[in-house]
């Protein structure tokens, strides 16, 4: 599983970017709107049904902060502090989407799991797996409506097990991917670049995170909207639950 | 008759939260998510005043704002343009349009509303 040509070459470029550049620009938009809500509460005539909905927005943006942190923080790990076991995809992906069931609840949008109902065990780190999935649903918030959930899915793609994350995003050009790629070659990305359905920063951090267990998160472009996934050697252990 | 604002921003509740601080001070409001909306948006209603945030999705705002820059009739909309990055100044945008730049991470909602006003009394 790879990135094509140009993709290669980008995402090599991107991850040369300096961690610390990742890391602000990635928490700095859930910043934004903290602070904005923040200055929102201490108004005084806002009636408490609206102080409880900016309540409600502040906790939900507070926590989507935090897992941006948390992934970044762990992107710093090395593989000797990887724990590869067998893992039920189903469960996991059930996991990540109970957690993430509230934020796309208050944004009036839904995040569903597609998959049959016999899926064999992957191999990998559950923790980073998990932070994996999580980020592409969150990243993936911005890009669907009430009629187009998000939708996760499981597949076997012998010998690996795929997880994806369909969007319904603008569709990622192979020419904006090249304008793109010769931005970071260059060190000025344009500042007024259109953006793909998923922030370059939340890329490179998801990317880190998948080379850890060995793999690299691939992408399926659609007319309308994009497929993030990552593949997983299948487990070969027999399955008891 | 109130001043038509149109907000182009794509995080719900930041472009949610524009549109109530500006319909609190009496303007009228539409908020859309991308530059496409955008477009339909200003063909149907021509706002006096368009507060965007820099980076869109997709096509940029710049291609917009060159959109825009192209017909006589929308040539003249004010823009506001909002973005928390910090190489990149308002010499440069004045050509498409935008006449205030406003930065995101320190902006105070009271600023935002004074920068529609301002705009418009120009």
């Amino acid at each position: 599983m790879s990135f094509q040509g140009s993709d290669d070459n980008f995402m090599q470029g991107l991850m040369d970017s300096h961690l610390v550049t990742v890391a602000s620009s990635e928490l700095t938009n859930p910043l934004i709107l903290i602070r904005q809500l923040g200055l929102a509460l201490s108004e005084e005539n806002i009636s408490d049904n609206e102080r409880k909905l900016i309540s409600e927005r502040l906790t939900l943006t507070s926590e989507r902060a935090l897992r941006i942190a948390f992934r970044l923080n762990l992107t710093s790990a090395d593989q000797t502090e990887l724990r590869l076991e067998p893992i039920n995809p189903v469960s996991l992906c059930q996991d990540v989407i109970k957690e993430l069931d509230p934020l796309y609840y208050a944004h009036g949008k839904s995040i569903k799991l597609k998959t049959r109902t016999r899926v064999p065990l992957l191999v990998g780190d559950r923790r980073i797996l998990h932070q994996i999935i999580l980020g592409l649903g969150d990243n993936a918030l911005n890009y669907c409506s009430e009629n187009q959930p998000i939708r996760v899915t499981i597949k076997l793609k012998d010998p690996y097990v795929r997880i994806s994350v369909r969007d319904y995003g603008p569709a990622l050009p192979t020419d904006l991917w090249r304008k793109i790629e010769d931005g970071v070659k260059k060190r000025a990305i344009s500042p007024v670049a259109g953006r793909p359905s998923i922030s370059i920063t939340a890329l490179i951090t998801l990317q880190m995170l998948a080379r850890l267990m060995g793999s690299r998160l691939g992408l399926i472009r659609h007319r309308d909207g994009s497929t993030f996934y990552i593949d997983l050697h299948a487990s070969k252990q027999i399955r008891l639950i | 008759m109130k001043r038509h604002v149109l907000i182009i921003e794509n995080d719900q509740w930041l472009g949610e939260h524009y549109k109530l601080l500006l319909e609190r001070s009496d303007f009228s409001v539409e908020r859309v998510k991308d530059g496409h909306a955008a477009m339909l948006s200003v063909d149907a209603r021509r706002p006096s005043v368009i507060v965007s945030n820099l980076l869109l999705d997709g096509p940029s705002l710049l291609a917009l704002l060159h959109e825009l820059q192209s017909y006589t009739d929308t040539a003249k909309i004010p823009v506001i343009a909002c973005t928390s990055l910090v190489n990149i100044s308002i010499e440069q945008l004045r050509p498409y349009g935008v006449c205030r730049l406003l930065n995101t991470a320190t902006v105070h909602p009271r600023e935002i509303i004074a920068a529609v006003k301002s705009v418009l009394d120009e």
